[in-house]
């Protein structure tokens, strides 16, 4: 995408973000991510997820969740938007299940949006 | 990941032998042959079982490094007229697509390590520029100085003369409507560049760097060839000659090279037959020099050339328009790692999942291979189990961590393994055909020459949200071996090259969860398999769907190319047929062939975060079927629990069409629902984008169960749901889907006909 078509896109997508992602973050939507953070959402949970896992369609920034033991220990980490260079991992983000690491990045993509008080 | 391997086939049978290559960071490791039975860790399951093999393979060896180098290129190996240049004019038609990575090699005979040689090149500016180098360590380079543009083709040529000591560069854009990124030549005053400099020293020819295209050779200090400043994007018509030729001398040695000076001017269309490329790695020099090459690592051709009108989409037949090939500083398709240790395959060893595994330290490799039954030997077992190795390496070494969309498709963030991690900072390991090269173009070609690290038991697949492709296979592997069935392995590649007479020696079929590469006559095979009388188990879904073939000098070598289907990537235009057999690729659905006429169902829709379960149907209660559901309560839910997504029913789900070719007198038995939102159908299903398509509000979108009966006694029965086999071993295989799938191979091992088979089937409306 060239420069100017990015800068429209990114215009529209705080647009989406201000006029149709903000309204629906309650603590109830919250709640319900994190009882179930994979599979059957509400729509309004979906419209929210969907937002955040878009990541302005960039590779470079977008999280990732890193399996350091299988079946015992999930990192949060991210994508360094090329080959070659190690994926980050944020060892002082790890969970004990999928699900919860699911439901910290969760909750770490809608501070990165100010959608979430840190 | 300090110690990881490959083999030197896929396929072997007793009595062959099986060479291993293994990289080893650890003096010294060990290795044991092992047979692979279940691969998930999951501690929800059975857990993992491999089995020891007595082999004489089975001690400690010697370790070492071993390293791939990537990119693709071509070789020569009569270097003598390129080491006597003393004049010289380079040309060619390019089409560069990374400009902008700087310094890349296009015809070069340079030495990177005392800066001899010449060559034309893309420079550090992104500009065409030509270098020589004395053997003084002296160096002139002249560019253009004007930055080339990505995607668009171009003539290129730079010269030197030895009596005048003129160094010369030109380019000219060469766009028509229809060959570049853009059509209308905007700025070609600006683009069109003519430079030249009279300079004091000569190129030292005669250097100790070989001549090559698309790459100059690097350090070789294991006397192995690995390339630097590797070259993205097409070139077409490359000439050399001794002399310096003007620039329109050069432009008229586009299509009609001869006369004073001539080297070599190969013609990359040379040896495309009305079947493809008689020899997919050769190339050919016109000239009476006959210098002809050979490409390393595939680089892709059958693509457009320069003069590419869109007349015709397929290069068989204009050849003359499809004279470039396009090469990838990614391409890799072969590590070429030395033996490290051979294995004569005991003649007795029963036929199944083998791999030797390697160990030191704390790391470890499993590295995978299929023992098939002896050709030529009636087999013992009376079904056979395909493993979908075309599907293996089309995954292998996949990165969807780093597609954009992927956590939009997949409902969930890809949980990276390490592997994955290992294969992000190791891009030489190669890519899978989901993937992208550097410049953006698809991966059409996949190798088993080279460690893949997800075909491996206790792997765990980011698409799936836990086991994918050859991990996941190891659930039915493991629940047939649980259940003493008898059963053998053949791979792919054994079914495409032997056909309908390797798969008639048994009376059942069964395939892996996810057979979705396929090639023509892999096609014919089952065909032929059904029209026998054979049963066919389809244990999985969106099978048979996207064209392959493999290289019939080489079976490691597989090609796709993808578009108008649900895919990783789309061919560029006129570039859609496979350049070693020149048939259509994208989906077999596109050619008359499409999956509900192999098992009566096609892939209808994907989600990959939840599984859900089938539910039977009312037909499934005529006596004709029901057979399939003895034991299991009437109003049971089918599958609604397992090791993949918690259900029987998930990820990629097809759905019975008889307007594709499912038989009129199929069976819907069972059907899946409870699907949702993440579960979207496919594109090539759609006439148009709109709203309600999804899991929670599309009918559509659902697993088939489907029965059928075949001609002579044959059968088919279809799952229609990768999950499936995630189930089987749940409450220790005690599950309504255990009962379902050993009713169905039971009653198709058996030599009694199949209820209702007494009935003739006939086509109807």
């Amino acid at each position: 995408m060239i420069d100017q078509a990015r800068k429209v896109y990114l215009e529209k997508d705080k647009w989406i973000l201000e006029n149709n992602i903000k309204p629906l973050i309650t603590e109830e939507l919250i709640e319900e991510h994190r009882k179930n953070p994979i599979g059957r959402h509400s729509s309004e949970l979906s419209l929210v997820l969907n937002y955040l896992r878009r990541h302005h369609e960039e590779i470079k920034g977008k999280d990732l969740i890193i399996c350091m033991e299988p079946h015992k220990k999930w990192c949060l980490g991210e994508h360094p938007g090329e080959r070659g260079v190690p994926y980050k991992v944020f060892e002082e983000e790890c969970f004990g299940s999928r699900e919860a690491a699911e439901h910290g990045l969760f909750l770490k993509r809608l501070k990165k949006h100010g959608l979430l008080n840190n | 990941m300090k110690i990881t391997g490959y083999t030197d086939r896929m396929s072997v049978q007793p009595g062959e032998k099986i060479k291993f290559m293994v990289n080893s960071h650890y003096n010294k490791y060990k290795t044991e042959i092992v047979r692979l039975i279940h691969g998930d860790s999951n501690p929800e399951g059975p857990g993992v079982k491999i089995h020891k093999v007595e082999a004489d393979v089975n001690k400690e060896y010697s370790g070492r490094k071993q390293d791939i180098h990537m990119g693709s290129y071509i070789k020569f190996n009569n270097q003598s007229l390129f080491s006597l240049i003393s004049s010289f004019s380079l040309q060619a038609m390019i089409y560069p697509t990374t400009p902008e990575l700087g310094i890349q090699g296009i015809l070069t005979k340079w030495s990177p390590v005392n800066n001899t040689g010449y060559g034309l090149f893309i420079d550090e500016k992104g500009c065409l520029a030509v270098w020589i180098g004395d053997d003084k360590g002296n160096v002139e380079k002249l560019s253009t100085d004007i930055p080339l543009v990505t995607g668009c083709w171009y003539f290129v040529g730079g010269s030197f003369d030895e009596e005048s000591g003129k160094l010369s560069i030109c380019q000219e854009v060469v766009l028509n409507g229809t060959n570049s990124r853009f059509s209308l030549p905007y700025g070609t005053d600006e683009l069109n560049v003519s430079h030249e400099r009279k300079v004091n020293i000569k190129p030292y020819a005669d250097n100790n760097a070989e001549f090559l295209i698309a790459s100059i050779l690097g350090k070789q200090p294991d006397g192995k060839h690995k390339v630097i400043n590797r070259y993205n994007g097409k070139i077409d018509r490359p000439r050399v000659a001794s002399v310096a030729l003007s620039k329109e001398e050069m432009k008229s040695w586009i299509d009609h090279p001869s006369g004073k000076g001539l080297v070599a001017a190969w013609d990359f269309s040379e040896g495309i037959t009305r079947k493809g490329f008689r020899e997919l790695e050769k190339i050919y020099d016109q000239s009476p020099n006959q210098l002809h090459g050979e490409t390393v690592n595939h680089p892709t051709r059958a693509v457009t050339g320069y003069n590419w009108t869109s007349e015709e989409q397929n290069f068989v037949h204009a050849p003359e328009q499809y004279g470039a090939i396009h090469f990838h500083d990614d391409d890799l398709t072969d590590a070429k790692w030395d033996v490290d240790f051979e294995w004569k395959v005991p003649d007795n060893l029963q036929s199944g999942v083998y791999a030797a595994h390697v160990y030191a330290g704390e790391d470890e490799d499993y590295i995978t291979f299929f023992v098939r039954p002896k050709k030529g030997k009636k087999p013992t077992a009376k079904a056979v189990l395909i493993m979908p190795t075309a599907s293996y390496l089309a995954y292998a070494n996949n990165r969807f961590q780093d597609v954009p969309l992927a956590q939009l498709m997949f409902g969930r963030a890809p949980v990276v393994q390490q592997e994955d991690m290992y294969l992000g900072e190791h891009a030489e390991y190669g890519l899978s055909t989901y993937d992208h090269h550097n410049d953006g173009t698809g991966v059409c070609f996949s190798s088993a020459l080279r460690p893949i690290l997800n075909m491996r038991p206790k792997y765990r697949h980011n698409l799936s949200p836990s086991l994918w492709q050859f991990n996941a296979d190891l659930h039915l592997v493991d629940w047939l071996t649980e259940k003493g069935f008898e059963f053998d392995v053949v791979t792919d590649q054994d079914v495409h090259f032997e056909g309908a007479e390797l798969l008639n020696q048994y009376k059942v079929a069964i395939t892996g969860s996810h057979p979705e590469y396929y090639s023509g006559p892999m096609l014919d095979a089952v065909e032929g398999f059904q029209d026998n009388g054979g049963r066919f188990m389809y244990m999985g879904s969106n099978g048979f769907y996207w064209v392959v073939t493999f290289d019939p000098k080489n079976p490691n070598l597989m090609e796709v190319r993808k578009n108008y289907g649900n895919q990783g990537w789309k061919s560029k235009p006129g570039e859609i047929h496979l350049s070693i057999t020149g048939e259509q690729g994208s989906i077999w659905k596109h050619r008359g062939r499409a999956p509900q006429k192999i098992c009566g169902t096609g892939y209808a829709a994907q989600g990959f975060e939840v599984s859900s379960y089938y539910r039977r149907t009312e037909e499934s209660f005529n006596p004709e079927v029901d057979w399939i559901f003895e034991g299991i309560e009437k109003g049971e839910k089918i599958g609604d629990f397992g090791l993949v997504g918690g259900g029987a029913a998930g990820l990629e789900l097809d759905i019975y069409d008889t307007e594709l070719g499912t038989p009129p007198h199929a069976v819907i038995v069972a059907s899946s629902e409870g699907h949702t939102n993440v579960y979207m159908p496919v594109a090539e299903e759609l006439y148009f984008n709109i709203p309600g398509l999804s899991g929670e509000q599309n009918p559509r979108v659902r697993a088939d169960m489907v029965f059928y009966h075949t001609p002579n006694g044959g059968a088919v029965f279809s799952t229609s749901s990768i999950s499936y086999c995630g189930s089987l071993s749940h409450n220790n295989y005690d599950n309504n889907v255990s009962k379902l799938t050993e009713n169905v191979l039971k009653r198709f091992l058996a030599d009694q006909p199949l209820p209702g088979a007494e009935k003739k089937q006939v086509l109807t409306k």
